[in-house]
Order: structure tokens, then C-alpha cells, then sequence
């Protein structure tokens, strides 16, 4: 318990009715936490819980440390370019802005092959790229990201999962809530969310075959 | 994060650009056409022609007409033309140089307060435009006065005939009630309610106003393109934001100025406009407008973050702004909406707006 970073515990929470009656999760430093539930089951809740955008009914939720969320939606300005977008949230300059993203882990995703492109003219998978990048300039601690592989072309899937193991390798945290199998095989822990309630998977256990 | 923003409003002034034209141009047409609504001094379009035949013997209907002529009422919108001929009367009419004829017969005024009175004959068309109506109902109006008045003669007449009074004495009387008639008709200037035509002020006051709450309107609606613009109640900007250290009321004001700054380029463009079609203009509008424009930003930067959805917001703003808008004679002038309107409208926070706006924008 000394490395944990996030703390989860007796955690409920109301989104509309009540979605999660009593969560608890404890992710230490380098692990991959995955959340698996059927839609509507609360994965999307408890990440904008953790990330502290949404209050709990009740229970406690601890972050030692900045928590970066990369939602379904992305939070880029169509208009602008990529370099803007990235510009928006931080107060680096251009130079230093490309030296990140190619002399850091952040060179996975390959941002700035098309740094000056505006996002309107993006596909899906460099959207998601650029808002994961535009994130993790903020140099978070734990990284919260729901369904980041969906609608995602097998190279730019690849560049995700690749990132993410680079980010865990260097003692990041990542809560990815997904419906992927591959992307399962990277977690270090799986919770099944089910009834409100949050449940440890057994190690090797199949994802599709515990949500039934 | 300004720059940024400042970029995005460069890149969405365009756009806002043409939404204003669509909406200017046709708040243009509306308020060109108001202008048939108005009584113009001097303009060929708002003074219409009357034919009027008189014999040659009635100089005191002549006399008459010449009164009534001076009418505050009449001389700012019927121009009476005296022709030589029925005929000329009828022709003219007919060929729509004017809008009505009166042909005064022999004998008019000699028997107008006797049993035995003729009648003038009024020829119409068809009224096509506000102030053919107005023509119309003021000549049926004043021959309903005449009509009214002939009664008054012949009923004070008869009545001293039945008194035992001579036929002397009673055409007396009936004369007495008569000059009395023409008295109270020519002390009655103001027979329709009086705009002050002559100062001028009245026909800019109307303009000025549809003006004045066209801009306004336009203004509001630009709420909901600017909507789109918005993004900072987004859950995912929040995030972002949270994470970068920036506090929410921040984007707020950043949000808000942003959309004032658009918002005045709008107005600033307008108020160009008009500066150079109207010599009434305010050159301290361009001023006194900041504190509206502010107010109108937050309102719909704070609209925007109360409702998340762009389309909800356009529904909110075009279908309350403009019902707010209606009601506060915004979009129709007061005196032409019903009088239950015209009595709520002082409840309408819109109503001050739109008088404040008004009075900015113009001398």
C-alpha cells in the first residue's frame, strides 16, 4: 500500500440513478488497471470519479498525484491545428512542444508527423493520438482512458497499447475501461463491474467469458 | 490558452460573418418595408393624391377644403388637387394617380343644413398599401362628420320649427348649430392621434427604434452560432482543464470575452453602416454598446454553460429571444400590436433593453 497511487474504497456512485454501490480498487505505481462491465455498467463513471469530475454518493477516492483523463470525446478545437491544440493547455513553445513528442516516449504516437494539420482534417486515429498527447504533456501520474482503442485502425490500436506499455515500463498507472481483449492482456489487474459491485478477475481468466 | 482563443475567433469570424449578412439583410427588408408605416414629409411615396371636383359657385366649400388642407393630420399625408371636371375626378382614379375622388355637387353648402341636402360622392380603389387605408378612412371619417353634422342642422331646425319659432328663426338656429359644427371641426386638428411629423422626430423615432431592436435581435441570435464556439462546460474540457491548472471560471471569461469581441465586430460593422445611410447616428455608440455586448456574452456564455448542448441552446435563444423580443415590440412597433401588448410590455426586461439600446445607438 505504500506505492498506491489511487485509492478506491467503498465507493458508490449516482449518474442519473445509481450505477456503482460499493467499489474498491487499489492500483500501485506501473500497473495497468482494466475495468470490464457491459454498457451502462459505471466504467465511464468511476474514471470521471477518479479523474474528480464527478462527487461520490459516498466512499472515499484518493489520487497521489495529477490524474489525466482521454475520454471517447476528445477535447480539440476542429479548427485549430494540432500544434494550437497542444499549445492550448500548456505554456511551452513550439520548439519544445516537438522536442517532447519526438525525444520522449510521446514519439509512439507519432504527433509530430502531422503537427501542423488541423484536426478537422484528421482521421480518427490521430485524433485520438493528438488528445492523448495533448494529455500527457501535463505529465500526469495516472492516466484514465476509456475506450481508447475504439474505431482505432490495427496501426494506430498498435501505437496505443505500445504507448501504454511504455508509460507503465517508466511507473505510470493507467485505468483503461474497454470492451478489448488484446488490450486486456496488457493490464496487470482486471475488476469486472457488475450489479454496482466491483469484482478482481482471477489471473488468466477470459474478460468475454466473465462478462457471460 | 488566449492565443488560442484568439486564433479560434479569427477563424470563426467569418462564418459569423455571413450568418449576419442573411440575418442583416433580411432585417433590412423588414425594416425598409416598415417604413410604409411612417408618414414622411415630403415624400412622394407617403403623400397621396386626391382628386376633388368643387364648382365654380362654392367658394365657401373651397373655403372649407382650404381649412381642412392645413390639418396637421392631412397636409403631411394627402395632397388634395383641385380638378376642373366629374370626369377628371373619375379618370384619375381610375388610372391610379389617385387614391380617392371627391366630387362636390352644385348647392353643397347652401343646403347642407336643410331637408332637402346633396351629397357629395367619394370614389375609392382598392387601398393597397397602409396609407391608401389611412386616405380612405379618413375621408369616410370626415363624411361621416359632415353626415353627423347635417343631422345636428336639420334636427336644431326642425325642433324650432316645432317650437312655434318662424321659418327665419329656424334657419337661424339651424345656421347657428352649423357655424358651431364647423368650429368644433376646424378646432379639432388632431381628429387622428397626432405624430409629430412636422419636427421629424416621429418618423425617426419608428425607424430608429426597428433599427435599434433589429441590431439588438441580431445581436441575441449570434448567441446561438456563437454557442458552437463554446466548449467549457464540456466534461472532457473540464478535464483538460482541471489537469492544466485552469480554473473553470477562467475559461468562463476567456469564453465570454471571445464571444464579445465577436459580438462588436458585428455591431461595429452595422454601426458603420448606418453611420454613413443616416445622419442620426450616435458616433458614441460604438461606446456606449460595450456595456450591452458585455452583458449579452455572459448571459450566453453562461446559457452555454448551464446547457451543454449547442442545439439546446439555439432552441433557448432564437425561440425565447425572439418570443422576449415580439413581446417587448422588438420586432413590431407598440403602437401597432394589441393594446393588452402594448400594457404587458413594461414587464418585459426587454422592453428597457431594447429603449437603452435605442438611445445608444442614435442622437
Amino acid at each position: 500500500m505504500a506505492d498506491s497511487i489511487v485509492v478506491i474504497e467503498n465507493v458508490s456512485l449516482k449518474y442519473k440513478k445509481t450505477v456503482l454501490t460499493d467499489v474498491n480498487i487499489t492500483a500501485e505505481k506501473g500497473e495497468v488497471i482494466g475495468l470490464l462491465g457491459l454498457n451502462g455498467s459505471g466504467k465511464s463513471t468511476l474514471l470521471t470519479a477518479i479523474a474528480g469530475l464527478r462527487k461520490t454518493a459516498s466512499g472515499t477516492i484518493k489520487v497521489n498525484g495529477k490524474a489525466g483523463f482521454v475520454t471517447q470525446e476528445n477535447a480539440l478545437i476542429d479548427e485549430l491545428t494540432a500544434i494550437d491544440n497542444l499549445k492550448m493547455w500548456t505554456p511551452m513553445s513550439r520548439q519544445e512542444i516537438i522536442k517532447e513528442l519526438t525525444e520522449t516516449e510521446l514519439s509512439i504516437l507519432k504527433v509530430a508527423d502531422y503537427i501542423d494539420l488541423k484536426v478537422k482534417r484528421m482521421s480518427g486515429g490521430m485524433k485520438k493520438r493528438l488528445a492523448l498527447a495533448s494529455v500527457l504533456l501535463s505529465k500526469p501520474d495516472v492516466l484514465l482512458m476509456d475506450e481508447p482503442l475504439a474505431s482505432l485502425d490495427i496501426p494506430a490500436k498498435n501505437d496505443i497499447i505500445n504507448f501504454i506499455d511504455s508509460f507503465r515500463s517508466k511507473g505510470g498507472t493507467v485505468f483503461v475501461a474497454s470492451h478489448n481483449e488484446e488490450l486486456f492482456r496488457h493490464c496487470t489487474r482486471i475488476y469486472l463491474l457488475k450489479d454496482g459491485v466491483s469484482k478482481l478477475l482471477p489471473a488468466g481468466a477470459s474478460p468475454s467469458e466473465a462478462l457471460g | 490558452m488566449i492565443k488560442a482563443y484568439c486564433k479560434r475567433v479569427l477563424l470563426f469570424l467569418p462564418f459569423l460573418l455571413c450568418y449576419f449578412l442573411a440575418l442583416g439583410l433580411c432585417m433590412l427588408a423588414v425594416v425598409v418595408y416598415a417604413s410604409e408605416f411612417l408618414f414622411e414629409e415630403g415624400s412622394e411615396d407617403s403623400i397621396l393624391e386626391v382628386a376633388c371636383y368643387v364648382p365654380d359657385d362654392e367658394a365657401y366649400t373651397r373655403l372649407g377644403l382650404n381649412f381642412f388642407k392645413q390639418m396637421d393630420s392631412v397636409r403631411h399625408t394627402i395632397d388634395i388637387e383641385i380638378v376642373d371636371s366629374r370626369e377628371e375626378v373619375v379618370s384619375m382614379v381610375e388610372d391610379k394617380d389617385a387614391v380617392a375622388g371627391i366630387i362636390v355637387p352644385e348647392g353643397f353648402i347652401e343646403t347642407m343644413g336643410t331637408p332637402d341636402a346633396v351629397q357629395a360622392s367619394i370614389i375609392y380603389r382598392d387601398a393597397n398599401t397602409f396609407d391608401e387605408y389611412m386616405v380612405n378612412d379618413l375621408i369616410y371619417a370626415i363624411s361621416d362628420f359632415f353626415g353627423t353634422s347635417q343631422c345636428a342642422i336639420i334636427t336644431a331646425g326642425e325642433y324650432a320649427r316645432q317650437m312655434g319659432i318662424d321659418d327665419a328663426g329656424a334657419n337661424s338656429i339651424g345656421y347657428t348649430v352649423q357655424d358651431k359644427c364647423f368650429e368644433f371641426f376646424l378646432a379639432r386638428k388632431t381628429l387622428f392621434r397626432k405624430i409629430d411629423a412636422e419636427d421629424l422626430v416621429a418618423k425617426y423615432e419608428v425607424r430608429e427604434q426597428m433599427i435599434g431592436s433589429y441590431s439588438l435581435y441580431i445581436l441575441m441570435m449570434s448567441i446561438f452560432i456563437i454557442s458552437f464556439f463554446f466548449r467549457g462546460n464540456n466534461e472532457v474540457f473540464r478535464a483538460r482543464a482541471k489537469l492544466s491548472g485552469i480554473k473553470t471560471w477562467k475559461l468562463f471569461l476567456v469564453e465570454a470575452c471571445c464571444a464579445a469581441v465577436m459580438m462588436y465586430f458585428l455591431y461595429a460593422i452595422t454601426f458603420i453602416v448606418l453611420f454613413i445611410i443616416f445622419d442620426t447616428v450616435n458616433i458614441a455608440g460604438l461606446f456606449t454598446v460595450i456595456p450591452f455586448i458585455l452583458l449579452i456574452a455572459l448571459a450566453g456564455t453562461a446559457l452555454c454553460y448551464l446547457v451543454k448542448s449547442p442545439s439546446t441552446v439555439a432552441y433557448i435563444s432564437f425561440g425565447a429571444g425572439t418570443a422576449l423580443m415580439y413581446l417587448a415590440g422588438g420586432l413590431l412597433p407598440l403602437d401597432y400590436m394589441p393594446h393588452f401588448f402594448q400594457l404587458a410590455a413594461v414587464y418585459n426586461p426587454l422592453y428597457y433593453l431594447i429603449t437603452f439600446f435605442v438611445r445608444s445607438m442614435f442622437l
